[in-house]
């Protein structure tokens, strides 16, 4: 049994949960800039509220399984991705404890919510910057991150942190259609209308883009040319059947739709990475720790795994429908 | 037991006593006078610790 | 402090990881704590206890809360900081780290939600057995990280092959030397740090004369369990000492001040030093008589082992590690004083009404958090200049990050780090003030689904399910 395949997988999987869960509550957050009436606002965060902060397990599960079954991989990519990856994690801290606070401190609201949301688009500003600098390329010599911890912020992976933003307001603002009515259902639809193609056209950049300036990326083409294309195409359709539902019943299409999207364009890196774990550099087997260490990793997530999307499974059937507009009651002390 | 002493004596004897009992069980505890008395004086500290706390209201009669 | 790579990249993991020991010492206390006082409660059916569970409860989730977020860094930071530390070390702790992250998750996402919101949801039994599970959850989670931590102190079961390690014996790596000593002492560095935190509340209570039931009943349990604890950690303490004197002598030799190779016999036990370590003597040094000798030495004349007894270039820095020890050692001995204290007032049937005590008691509150800090501060310096005993030295683990960025982001967590803890403080302060009568029944933090168990919510939820919207 190919451990390394094995945990590359899961760490796979990790990172997929975590963007199709967390992405729609970084997208929510940062559209709270965007919405100047306050009780839309509430109405926005109560859609978030009963499972936002769950969603960050898979991203500490991901940084876990780096650190257990690639160690080498992550001590090239903490140093090289340093600022994104301190930035992001103080972006997430901030929104919780603004979270808090928010609802703590009346008076205070509005300041709050806008700190809010700046941590939300913080934070997936960053996650798209590492993903760009990850495919622009880490300079590695050996096992050491060669580089400079600045390179991460060159053009392509500003362009990618902007796709990436811009595809958590399109699952933000998917969810808002779902879960709320109007008015902050028209409003989610007017958002979609205008996101889902800005969105489309800046994947569509950075798509062409790094066909450029990765070669590692031409090469994956030539090697899985129908699998790529095939979703490709999956994207683009899900892209189009998103469009056709914004503002239609019933509302969880367009949520179903992004979510095949975005899944889509996460199965195409991976395989446009594979099976390199520092594209294009290190590949998952010169990473590896010991086969033991791995069979541990897996055993511990295997035990765990179900047990956590049972859970998360539960808390949103709890919350199934429409979120109240009075929001989720129990007023404060 | 205490006959009529004048409450200084009194009180310098409520501090004397617990702290140098506690001082001795201390040292007794962290080993000064060998692994078998330290074992033994934990064992009497928690063991007296624990009867006391159960049998003596700390204040007078009520809780 | 220079501008060098090196040291900044461990002032700011000793920041991260000082702030965040704070808040999962706080949780393995309390969580213990909660689970007897509920315990309790289903046994006598004192309406008293459940008081003091509620009570408790709010502030055990807020700090379960900021111990997951900054615990999150840390999983991050042990490659940001000190990368060839990760590339070395994965293979064998990094399974620890992971299953302790995993365990985390586990009790987490199964029981806490239960136990923070669930408690008019559930049935009593269900809700003492997720109570129960939190609790043995937490002492798993740290059992995981002491293994891992202790692995650093005391490595084994690895060999050097081609610049890598390799683990060749799994259950060594494990249990490691010091590893069944030191999670004892960290276990009940947390039950002790519950303890005062309860014994002060209820003090601080009963000095002004509100919630009496509440506070002396606080008081009680406080001072009883901080007894016990506190007689059992000076004992697993000298154990544990003499377990790294034999594995790890460079930092007991820093940790008491002396540096000639053999001190002077009768030796003194030093409170003041001025260490001078280029020098390698004692500019200033104020001690005990004869207590040096006593205490390290077990007899009068006893002479202790001193600093030059290793080689410069792999010696600590003794003003560190001598003063994180003297601070865990002196609560120790304070602990100790409100012990024996405790039980001579309780002899006397005046363990509420002393006033002196209670303000000692007041005192000690936070006496817990800070003898935790004192001890991890001897632990890790004491290490020094290795982040793995023996084998790798910290500043060959240093990650290639320049120094003007590790200050830049040494700076942003700082800033916002106290804004969690003023948050956190901000949340106590209050439940404090309101006093026990109006602690909620389910706990307050807003966001997650931990809130949505509230009966309010709940009711909300199937309403507005019902509705079929």
């Amino acid at each position: 049994m190919d451990m390394p395949l094995l945990c590359a997988g899961f760490a796979a999987l990790s990172v997929t949960f975590y963007v199709l869960l967390d992405g729609f509550d970084l997208g929510v957050g940062a559209l709270l800039l965007l919405q100047p009436h306050e009780p839309s606002r509430d109405h926005m965060v109560d859609s978030i509220t009963p499972t936002w902060d769950g969603n960050e397990t898979w991203l500490i599960m991901t940084g876990v399984t780096l650190l257990a079954a690639f160690p080498i991989a992550y001590g090239i990519l903490m140093p090289a991705l340093y600022i994104p990856i301190i930035v992001m994690l103080l972006a997430l801290g901030l929104r919780g404890v603004s979270f808090e606070f928010r609802a703590q401190m009346k008076p205070y609201r509005r300041r709050w919510d806008v700190i809010f949301a700046i941590g939300s688009l913080t934070a997936a500003c960053m996650q798209g910057l590492i993903l760009g600098a990850m495919i622009e390329g880490i300079s590695v010599d050996g096992v050491a991150f060669s580089g400079s911890v600045f390179d991460c912020f060159r053009p392509f992976p500003w362009l990618c942190a902007l796709c990436v933003l811009e595809g958590y307001v399109v699952l933000g603002g998917c969810w808002l259609q779902f879960k709320t009515s109007a008015p902050l259902h028209g409003f989610s639809v007017r958002v979609l209308r205008i996101t889902l193609p800005l969105f489309l056209l800046m994947f569509c950049i950075a798509a062409g883009t790094s066909f450029f300036i990765q070669p590692g990326i031409q090469t994956a083409w030539q090697a899985h040319p129908l699998l790529l294309g095939t979703l490709s195409c999956t994207l683009l359709i899900a892209a189009l059947i998103l469009f056709c539902c914004i503002g239609k019943r019933p509302d969880i299409r367009p949520l179903a739709a992004a979510m095949v999207m975005i899944a889509a364009g996460i199965a195409g890196l991976a395989i446009l990475v594979f099976p390199m774990v520092v594209p294009f550099r290190v590949s998952i087997w010169s990473a590896s720790s010991s086969r033991l260490s791995q069979i541990f990793v897996l055993a511990g997530a295997i035990v765990v795994t179900p047990v956590v999307l049972g859970y998360s499974f539960f808390a949103y059937w709890i919350f199934r429908g429409k979120t109240p507009k009075k929001g989720w009651g129990g007023g404060y002390e | 037991m205490l006959k009529n002493l004048s409450s200084t004596f009194a009180k310098t004897l409520n501090f004397l006593v617990p702290s140098l009992v506690g001082a001795m069980f201390f040292f007794a505890i962290i080993g000064v006078f060998g692994l078998r008395i330290a074992v033994a004086g934990l064992l009497v500290a928690v063991i007296g610790a624990v009867v006391l706390v159960r049998r003596v209201p700390a204040e007078g009669g009520s809780r | 402090m220079s501008l060098n790579p090196a040291t900044l990249a461990r002032v700011q993991f000793a920041f991260t990881v000082s702030f965040h020991i704070i808040f999962p010492t706080m949780s393995i206390g309390l969580a213990m704590f909660l689970a007897v006082i509920e315990g309790l409660w289903l046994k006598t059916r004192d309406a008293l206890y459940l008081q003091i569970y509620r009570f408790w409860l709010s502030i055990f989730a807020m700090g379960f809360g900021v111990g997951v977020v900054t615990g999150i860094v840390l999983s991050f930071e042990f490659g940001l900081g000190f990368a060839k530390f990760a590339q070395l070390a994965g293979p064998a702790i990094g399974p620890m780290i992971a299953l302790e992250v995993l365990t985390s998750f586990f009790l987490e996402a199964g029981f806490l939600g239960i136990m923070l919101f669930g408690m008019h949801r559930v049935g009593p039994k269900l809700h003492f057995f997720a109570t129960c599970m939190v609790a043995l959850g937490t002492l798993l989670s740290a059992s995981w990280i002491l293994s891992a931590n202790s692995w650093m102190q005391t490595p084994d079961g690895v060999v050097v092959r081609n610049g890598r390690l390799v683990v060749v014996n799994w259950w060594h790596v494990l249990n490691n030397p010091s590893w069944l000593f030191r999670l004892p002492h960290m276990l009940s560095a947390a039950y002790l740090t519950a303890s005062f935190l309860v014994a002060g509340v209820g003090a601080w209570y009963l000095l002004r004369g509100k919630h009496l039931a509440f506070a002396k009943k606080s008081v009680a349990l406080g001072t009883a369990f901080a007894t016990v604890l506190i007689a059992g950690q000076v004992f697993i303490g000298d154990l544990l000492y003499g377990k790294m004197l034999k594995y790890q002598p460079p930092k007991m030799q820093a940790a008491e001040g002396f540096w000639a190779k053999e001190s002077t016999s009768p030796a003194p036990y030093y409170w003041v030093i001025l260490p001078d370590q280029k020098e390698q003597r004692n500019r200033f040094a104020l001690g005990i008589p004869y207590l040096g000798s006593i205490w390290l030495t077990h007899s009068l004349h006893g002479r202790v082992e001193g600093l030059k007894n290793t080689p410069p270039d792999r010696q600590p820095i003794m003003g560190m590690v001598f003063y994180g020890f003297r601070i865990m050692y002196g609560i120790a001995i304070l602990m100790f004083a409100v012990a024996t204290s405790s039980l001579w007032l309780r002899w006397k049937h005046r363990l509420y009404t002393t006033t002196w005590f209670l303000r000692f008691l007041v005192a000690m509150t936070p006496s817990g958090i800070i003898a935790t800090l004192g001890g991890w501060y001897v632990a890790e310096t004491g290490r020094q200049p290795w982040v793995i005993f023996g084998l790798l030295r910290t500043i060959d683990a240093v990650s290639p990050v320049p120094a003007q960025t590790l200050l830049a982001t040494l700076i942003a967590f700082v800033c916002i780090y106290t804004l969690f803890m003023a948050a956190f403080l901000f949340f106590v302060v209050r439940i404090i003030r309101r006093g026990p009568d109006s602690a909620p029944a389910h706990a307050e933090a807003s966001g997650s689904l931990k809130n949505a168990f509230r009966p309010q919510v709940l009711d909300n939820v199937n309403a507005n399910a019902a509705a079929g919207r």
